[in-house]
């Protein structure tokens, strides 16, 4: 994100272009599909408000539009009572070619299930930096905890998800949302 | 298996948004809404940055009266135990360092199902009958210990570490500050990554009967590490790194960097 402009519209424009489709996937992973605009829209107007505490380096920036939209959805969380954990939709942008296609349905399968058995809180953690691609830093700031307790976080989560993979037929009922009030899932490649 | 890739690519993918008439829409209500303009910043940091600087420059300035008094002393405060150590660190010989971290690395493996296998580099050095390893990755850093009978602990692990454009020329992120018990007592081990300018980082630590110790690490490629005897919670500890071009930064609080890297 260039900065040598003192035009703060130009300063804006550019890091709506640059932020706007991954800050729309962070709202679409964590909340209904016909809401994620709305959050989308307060968190850059907060962002518009707020353009000199916007850190200069597009990462940064991207982590902290990620963490001002945090704030929005739990308190829209807190504001409508829903004791519920994070609603976390997985997608990403499409590429060109996808591995799992060659390694087979199944797999994929056994991974979404192995998914879905993961508490919120370990999928936030898996999602911020297998998807969102932040640092361990940037997420426990998002998050609003400390940089190790962050990595711990982490690491117990991927433990658990390759725990439920190795062991994908434990008797957990996998035909029902592990979290009540979730709507968790991983959607298929296109 | 890579597990981040194998998530990546279960997930459902959608196209880019951005050029689209909704987001259009948007971005022109905001940049024209009676919101008052915000001021631009030119200079490239954060009000927030600018007062974490000028922290860290009250600090220098607070470190250097102590810095000042601050020497390299053998063994001070280590008393009998880790009798061997020293504050400069001596080269770990490629086979043992290549030893170790195979060691190292199958212990992470095993210990923390959750990393993944990939391809990791060794740093390593030796003070006194003792030696210290990390193992670094693009996910994940891990540090092993070797005692002085030959046992081999695995001491620390941290998750997503930045990378090195992020750091910068002056930056650093510290990986590992934690604190081992031996047979000998408690030490302290450190590890981090730092920008490309920096060439040097010692560590100094306030407790001693003489005065602060300092430490002298081992960097290199870019990452450091260093381990000391320390009963202390490790109050006060600073680091300070040296550049190529001769300036230092100094009185980095070890604390705040175990909270949070410093970007250059």
């Amino acid at each position: 994100m260039n900065r040598s402009t003192p035009d703060p519209e130009a300063v804006f424009r550019e890091l709506y272009q640059a932020t706007y489709d991954d800050l729309l996937l962070f709202a679409e992973r964590r909340i209904h599909p016909a809401l994620a605009d709305d959050v989308v829209a307060e968190t850059f107007l907060t962002a518009w408000r707020r353009l000199g505490d916007v850190p200069a380096p597009l990462d940064e920036a991207r982590a902290w539009l990620f963490g001002v939209a945090h704030n929005v959805l739990r308190n829209r969380h807190r504001s409508e009572n829903r004791h519920q954990g994070l609603v976390l939709r997985i997608l990403r942008e499409p590429d060109a070619v996808s591995g799992a296609e060659a390694e087979g349905v199944a797999a994929r399968v056994d991974l979404v299930r192995a998914w879905q058995r993961l508490s919120p809180d370990e999928q936030q953690a898996i999602t911020l930096t297998a998807f969102e691609g932040l640092t361990g830093a940037q997420a426990g700031r998002v998050l609003g905890i400390s940089r190790p307790a962050f990595s711990l976080r982490l690491l117990r989560a991927r433990r658990r998800l390759r725990r439920h993979l190795r062991s994908p037929h434990e008797a957990v009922a996998l035909n029902r949302p592990p979290h009540p009030g979730t709507t968790t899932e991983i959607g298929t490649s296109a | 298996m890579n597990l981040d890739q194998a998530l990546r690519d279960a997930a459902e993918p959608v196209p880019p948004r951005v050029g689209q008439p909704p987001a259009r829409r948007l971005l022109e209500s905001i940049v024209t809404s009676p919101v008052p303009p915000p001021a631009a910043r030119t200079d490239g940091l954060s009000p927030r940055a600018v007062r974490r600087t000028r922290r860290t420059v009250l600090a220098v300035l607070a470190a250097g009266v102590a810095a000042a008094a601050a020497f390299l002393v053998p063994n001070l405060g280590a008393g009998a135990a880790y009798a061997s150590w020293t504050p400069r660190p001596a080269p770990l010989p490629a086979a043992d360092r290549a030893d170790l971290g195979d060691r190292c690395a199958a212990q992470v493996r095993a210990t923390f199902q959750g990393v993944d296998g990939a391809p990791s580099i060794v740093h390593g050095e030796k003070r006194g009958d003792y030696a210290y390893v990390s193992v670094v990755t693009p996910a994940w850093t891990a540090t092993c210990f070797r005692d002085r009978d030959g046992a081999v602990r695995q001491a620390s692990i941290m998750m997503a570490p930045v990378g090195a454009a992020t750091l910068g020329g002056a930056g650093v992120e510290m990986q590992s500050w934690a604190q081992l018990r031996t047979g000998e007592g408690l030490c302290r081990l450190m590890t981090g990554h730092v920008g490309a300018q920096v060439t040097g980082v010692e560590i100094t630590v306030p407790e001693g009967r003489g005065g602060p110790r300092v430490v002298q690490a081992t960097v290199e490629d870019g990452y450091f590490l260093a381990w000391y005897p320390e009963k202390g919670q490790g109050h006060g500890t600073t680091v300070t790194l040296r550049l190529a071009d001769g300036r230092t930064v100094e009185g980095l609080s070890a604390k705040d960097l175990h909270d949070a890297p410093v970007t250059d």
